[in-house]
This record gives C-alpha cells, structure tokens and sequence, in this order.
C-alpha cells in the first residue's frame, strides 16, 4: 500500500493527465459498440442443438424467420391482394432476407391434361366479385394453406418472411417493420416470431435503460451528498464511474464483443457498484482530514488503511462477475466479461485516479467540520443495540429465513421464452397472441428424419405421426413430402391418398421436378435422404414447451423408433436449451463465486475462519433472494439467474469492510465487543453510503415498464439490502456468538 | 494530321465491318445450321444416356434412358434406370409442323399429354427443357430461331462459326441464343442460351465427338445453369445409326405396354 501511495504522489500530475487522454480515446470505441439480438447467439456455437439448428437451416432454408399478419375485412379484395403482392416483393428484395411466402406466391399442385402443373397459386389478382368467390373456392380446399397462409373467413393473411442465417435479425426485423410503415392502413399489420420479440425486448431494455440511467445517476448524486455533504464527496465517486462505464464499453468494443440485451443493465451496475470503491477512499480521507491529518498525510491514510479492504472487495466482487463465466449460455458470459473489466477498472480509478485528484486538491475548511444527518446516527444507534441486545432471537430468525428458503427453492420456475417479458396488453404479446389464435403459431418445430422418401413405410408412419403431432397443444401445421403427394394425388386422381409403392413414389417425385424442382426442396434433400416435418408452435411458457416437446419425442419414438433417425429441432429446442443450461449455469457460477470468495478472503486475511465468516453473511443473502424468488413466483431466467452472483460480487464487500476493521481494531483495543462497535461506527458508515448507492441505483429500475427489468432491479435491490444487514447485524452477532461460545480470545487471530 | 487521322479511321471501320459483316462471309447463319443439320440428323438412331444431375451442392442423381428417334418428327424417351421409375416413357411426335409431347408413369397409369406450357419445364428433373431436349433429338432447329452468321471466332483451339439467334417461336424462354460451330466439320461445340433480362442463363457443351456410322455424334453433352449453379451431363453410349425402328413404337399404346 505505500508503494501505491508513493507511485501517486510522484506522478499525480500525470496519472491525472494519462487517465483522462484513455479515457477519450475509449469513449471513441464505446459509442461504436453493438447492441445483439440473437437467440441463437446465447448459445455456444458447439452446442449440439445449435449445431442441428444450423445443419437443417443450411439443408433445408433458414428456420428463422418473421411472421407478418394482415388483418382486413376482405383480403383478397384487389387493393389488399396487391399490398400483399408490392410488399412480398420488397421484403424479398430487403438485405438479410432468403424466402418470403405469401398468399401471392405459394405455389398449388394442380390437375390437367398434362399430368401436374405446378404454378403460383394467384397469377392473376382477381378483380369482380365473381372472381374473388371463385378464387375463395379453390383456396379453401388447399389444406396446406388454410390456417397457414390464410384464415378460413378470408379475413387475415400470413406474410412469412425468412431471414439469411448470418444476419443480425435485429437488423433485419428493422428492416421489415420500416415496409410495413409504408404499407399500413386500412389494413393491419401484426408482427410475430423469436426474431420480433427478441429484437423487442432488446429495445425495450435499451430504450427503458437509457431513459433510467440520468435518474440512477441523479439518486446517487443525491446518496452521495447526503453522505459527505461535500462536491468532491459526489464528484469523485461519480466520475469513476462515468471512467469505468466508458473504459468497459470501449474495452469490448476493442474486443470484438457486442453487447446484449442484459448486457444493456452494465452501465447502472457500474454506476452502482463502481461508485463503492471512491466512496470508501474519500469517506477514509474525510476521517483523516477531521481528524487534522494533512491533505497528503490523509490520502496516504485513506489508501493504507482501506486501501486493502477496497481491493478485496473489489477482487470478490470481480469474482462473482467473473463466476458468471461458467455459465453455458454465450450471452451471460459476456456479461460476466463486460463487468468484471469494468469493476476492475472502477477499483484501478479508486486506488490511483481518486487519491491522484485528492493531493492535487486544496482542503477546504468545510470538509473539516461536515455535519452528519440525524437519520445516519439514528440507523447506527438501532443496529448497536440490535445487535448487543436481541442476538439470540436474531440467530433463531435468520435460521427460520433459512429453512424457508431452503424450503420454497424447489418451487422456482425456469423461463426462457421471451414473450414472458412482456406485459399483458403491449403490442409484442398481443401480436403474438393473435398470430397463435389465427395461424397456430410463429415458432418453426421441425422434425428431420434420416431415410429414403421413397420408402412406403416412411411416408406411412410420417403421415401417422403428422396427425398425432397436431393433435398435442400448441402444435400445429404439419407439412412435409405427406401433403404434397397427397395434393399431388388429389391433381391426378381426386384423391388424397398418399402412394403406396416405391415406384409410385418414385414417379410421384419424378413428375413433381418435371413440374417444380423448389417446390420439393423445402422438405426433401436432393439424395432423398433426408426429410423433414415442419410445424409451428405457439408462443407458451418454457414449461409448457418442454411438455409438448417431451410428447413430440414420445410420438417420434413411436413411429420412426430404430427404423429410421428422427430428430426435433427448431427454436423452441433452442430455447428449452437455453433454459437448461440457466441451471446447470446458475448451480455453477454459484459454487464457484462462493467458492472463490472463500479462498480470496480467507488469503487475505490470512485464516480460513475469517474466511468463512466473511462469506457466510452473503451465502446468506443469496439463500433469501432465491427464498424471495419462490414466494413471489419470480421466474429464474437469464436476468435474474445473473443476480446471486451480482449479488456475491457487491454484498461481499460490506462484510470484508466490517471485518478487516474488526480485526485492526481488536488487535488495538483487545475487546472483541468495543471492536465491533467503532467497526459499525466507522467503516458501517460507508457501507451505508455505498449500500444506500446501490440500493437506490437499483431502486429507479423498477420505474421501467418492461417486466425482466422490474424484477432484475428490485431483486438487486432486495439482495443489497439483505446483505448490508447481513454484513452489520448478521456478522456482528455471529462473531459475537462465536466469541461467547469458544471463550478464547484467539479465535479469530491468524491460523 | 486531320486527315492522315481520317484515313486511319476509315481503314478501321472498314476492317470491323469486313471482319463482322455476314455479307461479306461465304456462308450465311442459315447455311450453317443447314450444314449442322446434315451433320447431326440421320433417319434413325438409338443411344443409350445416363444423366447425372448435380445440384448446386455437389450433390448427384442418376437416371439412364434410352432414346430412339426417327427422321426429325419422331422421338421416344424410355427410362433404364433407377429401378423404381423404369418403363417412364416420354414420346415426341410432330405432325404437320405442330409437336405433341406424351408421358407415361407405369406406376401412376395413363398416358398424359403434356400441355404445351411445360415445354420450357425441367425435363425429367434435368437442367434441359423439353425443347432443349427436342432440340437435340433433332427437331428443326430453324423453325423456331431466326439465326445470324456473327463470324469466325477460336473456341477450344477450333475455328468455329459463331451464330447468334433469336427465337421465331413466342413460347421459347430465352431471348437468345450463341452458337459455336466447328468451321472443319459442322459440329455445334458450344452454346449460350440468355435469359429474358439478357442475363447468360445456361451453357450447353458437347465434348468427346466421335465418328459413328459416319455420323459425328458428341457423346457427352453438358447443360450449367450457370444462375442456378446446377449442371446435367448426359454420357452417350451404344449409339447406332440407321437401325429399323418399326413406326409402331413411336405410338402411344406401344410406350403402355
């Protein structure tokens, strides 16, 4: 800590001058990063179920894609006819796109002298009432399209619009909602898919975020001048953060990183979290100016004596973010990225940047007589004699939380369909909704099938299992080589048998590339090898998926079973993916921050004892907020799951600070009990200051309108909270106790 | 100076008119195709012709068929191979200038005619349309082009007239169509065929040329689509010239049986 000390008195000047130039030069980098939508981007690329994900999109044509509704009185009317025709053609042509389907384009199997002919369905839009009823007649015997591509009472149509697998769907999904601006009205337009209501979600949070940041800056500004009373007091703390906010954006930037949509809340956890380690420093120097040190003389104190404790606490807290690494899911990983770098580079700017600034600073007469509000004395008061009076039914209450938490952690629910984030009545769910009820869905569910079409057996059981498939919830629109052989039959022979032989199948396919070689494409591999189902699912909670799909298996079992290797992918899979590796993540990244925590802080303070009890307030903490999650059915999803560790990382910090003041204080005074409470009264101050920052930062969050933030910022909240007592009531007692039951003075002294 | 520069013009406009102009050529677009038509057309001819079909993944198919064809109004198709399509059959018969075109499935019965807007469909899957395949069988190719002799050009160490045609017939698809044709013996080497946005949409090639029965016949012809990235190559084998073909077989109850 002296050398630290003597690195910044000499170069002060040009610490200052370094710090700011860099930071310049990564606010360049940092307005340039990237904001991704991707759900398949959350994944690891060598995810087996991403790899199948991809391998039928490069087989088949992509399984991403936007479904866009029109909802009128008469679709097929001219003026309607012809938007759906002006706007199949724009979004063919916007970038990022590889297929669109609409009514103007579907292809129909038709009968005739010459065998088959395969051409688009309307190739003329009809204009006379007449004609317009006679096109409702061929149209409703079209059972591959009614309820897909149009509803029965031809008053919604279905605009399918495929994406390029290597776009950015947010992008993309811009790109389609500015045609359909254009196109709106009398009409209406609804939007539906994963790409919709990931890129909406991803708005929300930025839109929600960046409208909050100002107000969580303002709270904390006025935490902080509550706290010291003084402008470098608030200034201080509040441009470190500003510095590590930009120095992590630009540092991903430089990184090739992008970031998320829960990448998006970095800059209020900075804000809060960042502004600890400046506050503990200027609160440290305040002490040693009251105290009449000299300004240098105090700063030198400020690093020697907290110096420690800040670097501690800010090595866990880069810890709990960094445990997040071992979350399988890309995206938390990311997050974990971005903040550790940042919490890394608030501690730098506290330990170097603060006292650099602090020596080249005049000490005012007012930073010698700050006065203290009543509230403050009041709070530390309470806690004293909370502590010194009720420890042991406190120790009965905290185990009771225990128990209970423990109890209801087995009720939490995992979600990982988006469409759970937002509110009943926003556009992106009723979209969603009305899509589910008029066309049975906007997420792909394929099933792909090693064997050869032209083997009867196959085409049997698809068919078998194809009108199983659609009688599960949720599930509907299968399509595969089943209906167009039976169209085909139906063009032929007036009937919709399926062919039963191999060569009929054979000649079936044969007629069929004499009439349109794409039309078979979309479900069948050039080799006949490989074929695929496709249906839709409705937008339903990940419990609910992972139900359907589980009977999807059982039904693929037992029509396809050894004969032939049949597999189910499409984004449901994806996300049911994700959702599982939110636990085996949440279960890893937990042990590990815990785990961590332990070995950082009982090597600091050199004794695993004093290891142990730092870390036992948090595990604490981390019990409750899952205990809290249960009670109130909050949902583990890739928000929330990242908040034990958030938690880990800050509320580790009030505990360190008690408890390295604890020990320096009972090596002076050998009183365990007066140790503690100068402890409380001292460092429990800018525990207080910090706490009360985060809690309020977190706090403003839950001014948003978009649900995941809500519970994001008040679990994060609720967390600060429980481990801010956990660090001045928990600890406390729990060293008091363990002093009243050893009776040795040497408990806690080095092992 | 400004004349001496008039004088060198002139010479170079009238060199690019000699070296272009078919007047000036001893033989004019249709004299050629007449010449070609010599070459390929005999009364009968049977081949056999595996097809391999690649698609713009690399990957194949496979189809073998016979074909047997009689004057230029004559043609049948009949499929070898893979098993599970043998006996299709695909029968050519042009009547007083007008072309029908039949289809047998065994397996689906009936013989089906096939509707004249099918003609410039994917024959049998393949990147040849029927009237491509027509065309080959030997269809009277200046009856639906009107063709232009562009000049002598150098395809593949050859000297070949290049002939550039339009089509005469609205139901063609392409708005035009190169030919190279080997100036030593009349063998068509090379076609482009354009789409209707004048984009080059196929190129057909014929390689291994061999002398059969005095007739030179190339026995492996390549259609790329160059657009779609797809390619058909048709390997000729067992090709005999002026074998008795009875009139029978070119009937539509001979291709049922």
């Amino acid at each position: 800590m002296e050398k630290i000390y003597k690195f910044v008195e000499k170069y002060s000047i040009s610490i200052i001058i370094t710090v700011i130039v860099l930071t310049v030069i990564m606010g360049y980098f940092a307005l340039q990063i990237d904001i991704e939508a991707g759900i398949k981007d959350m994944l690891p690329q060598n995810s087996p179920v991403v790899k199948r994900f991809e391998d039928v999109s490069d087989t088949f044509g992509s399984l991403t894609y936007t479904a866009v509704m029109i909802h009128d009185d008469e679709i097929l009317d001219q003026s309607t006819l012809q938007k759906i025709e002006a706007m199949t053609q724009d979004f063919s042509e916007a970038k990022g796109v590889s297929d669109v389907i609409s009514l103007t384009n579907i292809k129909d199997i038709q009968g005739g002298a010459g065998g088959i002919k395969v051409n688009e369905f309307i190739d003329k839009i009809p204009e006379t009432a007449s004609e317009i009823e006679s096109l409702k007649n061929q149209l409703s015997s079209k059972e591959q399209y009614v309820g897909k591509i149009f509803t029965p009472d031809f008053k919604n149509s279905m605009i399918l619009v495929k994406f390029v697998d290597q776009e950015e769907p947010e992008v993309v999904v811009s790109r389609i909602r500015n045609i359909v601006k254009e196109y709106e009205g009398p009409e209406e337009f609804f939007l539906a898919g994963t790409p919709v209501i990931v890129t909406d979600a991803t708005n929300y949070m930025k839109r929600d975020l960046s409208r909050l940041l100002p107000f969580v800056i303002a709270a904390i500004i006025a935490v902080l001048y509550m706290s010291f009373r003084s402008k470098r007091g608030v200034i201080l703390p509040v441009v470190t953060v500003i510095i590590s906010v930009i120095w992590a954006l630009g540092i991903q930037q430089l990184l090739g990183k992008s970031l998320s949509m829960i990448s998006t809340v970095l800059p209020v956890l900075l804000v809060s979290v960042g502004s600890a380690y400046a506050i503990h420093i200027v609160a440290r120097y305040y002490e040693g100016i009251k105290e009449g040190y000299e300004k240098n003389e105090a700063v030198k104190k400020a690093i020697e004596n907290v110096g420690i404790a800040v670097i501690m606490a800010g090595g866990t807290t880069m810890i709990g973010f960094a445990s997040l690494f071992f979350s399988d899911l890309i995206i938390i990983q990311d997050f974990a990225l971005g903040t550790t770098i940042g919490v890394g580079i608030a501690l730098l700017v506290s330990i170097i940047f603060i006292p650099a600034v602090l020596i080249n600073l005049k000490v005012t007469q007012k930073s010698r007589d700050v006065k203290e509000l009543k509230l403050t004395q009041n709070i530390f008061n309470g806690i004293e004699s909370l502590v010194f009076k009720y420890r042991k039914p406190l120790l009965v209450l905290v185990v009771l939380i225990i128990i209970g938490s423990i109890l209801v952690i087995p009720t939490i629910k995992t979600e990982s369909n988006y469409i759970a984030y937002f509110q009943k009545g926003s556009t992106t769910r009723v979209s969603t909704n009305l899509v589910d009820e008029r066309f049975g869905g906007s997420q792909p569910v394929d099933v792909v099938i090693e064997g050869n079409i032209k083997n009867p057996e196959l085409l049997k059981q698809m068919r078998n299992f194809q009108e199983e498939a659609v009688k599960l919830p949720y599930i509907n629109n299968a399509q595969s080589m089943v209906n167009i052989f039976r169209e085909e039959n139906m063009a032929l022979n007036n009937t919709r048998e399926i062919p039963t032989t191999r060569n009929q199948i054979a000649q079936y396919l044969l007629l069929l590339e004499m009439s349109d070689k794409e039309l078979i494409s979309n479900y069948l591999t050039f080799d006949y090898q490989n074929t695929r189902i496709q249906m839709t699912m409705e937008m339903v909670s990940s419990t609910k998926q992972k139900e359907v799909l589980g009977e999807l298996e059982k039904l693929i079992d037992k029509y396809f079973g050894e004969e032939f290797k049949a597999e189910i992918t499409g984004v449901p899979s994806l996300s049911l993916e994700i959702n599982d590796r939110i636990i085996s993540g949440q279960i890893k990244s937990l042990i590990s921050a815990v785990l961590f925590t332990l070995v950082i802080t009982s090597l600091l303070l050199k004794s695993i004892k004093r290891g142990f009890f730092t870390t036992l307030p948090i595990a604490f903490t981390v019990l409750v907020n899952f205990g809290l999650m249960g009670i109130l059915n909050i949902k583990l999803d890739i928000a929330t799951a990242m908040i034990a560790s958030v938690a880990v990382g800050i509320g580790v910090d009030y505990s360190i600070h008690i408890f390295t003041r604890f020990i320096e204080e009972n090596e002076k005074l050998d009183n365990p009990a007066q140790a503690l409470k100068t402890s409380m009264q001292t460092v429990g101050r800018a525990n207080l200051y910090n706490a009360a920052a985060v809690i309020v930062g977190f706090s403003v969050i839950l001014l948003s309108s978009f649900p995941p933030l809500v519970s994001f910022g008040g679990l994060t909240a609720f967390t600060m909270v429980v481990s801010f007592f956990g660090a001045l009531v928990l600890l406390p007692v729990l060293i008091l106790s363990a002093y009243k039951m050893s009776d040795k003075k040497d408990l806690l002294d080095n092992d | 100076m400004q004349k001496k520069y008039f004088v060198i013009l002139s010479i170079m406009i009238v060199g690019l008119f000699v070296v272009t102009s078919p007047t000036v050529l001893a033989i004019t677009g249709e004299e050629v195709l007449d010449e070609v038509d010599k070459t390929l057309n005999s009364n009968t001819r049977r081949s056999e012709i595996k097809m391999t079909i690649v698609n713009e993944n690399d990957q194949k198919r496979e189809r073998t068929v016979e074909i047997v064809s009689k004057g230029d109004n004559k043609g049948l198709v009949q499929f070898l191979a893979p098993a599970d399509v043998e006996g299709t059959s695909f029968l050519t018969l042009t009547e007083d200038g007008e072309e029908n075109m039949w289809l047998f499935l065994p397996a689906i019965g009936n013989v089906r005619k096939i509707a004249s807007h099918m003609r410039n469909g994917s024959f049998m899957g393949t990147d040849f349309t029927y009237n491509d395949i027509s065309m080959l069988g030997g269809s009277d190719y200046r009856s639906d082009y009107q063709s232009n002799l562009a000049g002598e050009v150098e395809y593949d160490g050859k000297t070949c007239y290049l002939l550039e045609s339009q089509p005469t017939d609205q139901d063609i698809q392409y708005s035009r169509m190169k030919m190279w044709v080997n100036k030593a013996n009349y063998v068509p080497l090379k076609m482009e065929f354009y789409d209707q946005e004048d984009k080059l949409l196929k190129v057909m090639t014929n390689k291994n040329i061999k002398n059969i029965d005095g007739h030179l016949t190339p026995n492996e012809i390549t259609m790329e689509n160059v657009q779609a990235g797809t390619k058909t190559i048709l390997s000729l084998s067992n090709v005999k010239y002026n074998v008795e073909i009875p009139d029978r077989v070119f009937t539509t109850r001979y291709i049922q049986q």
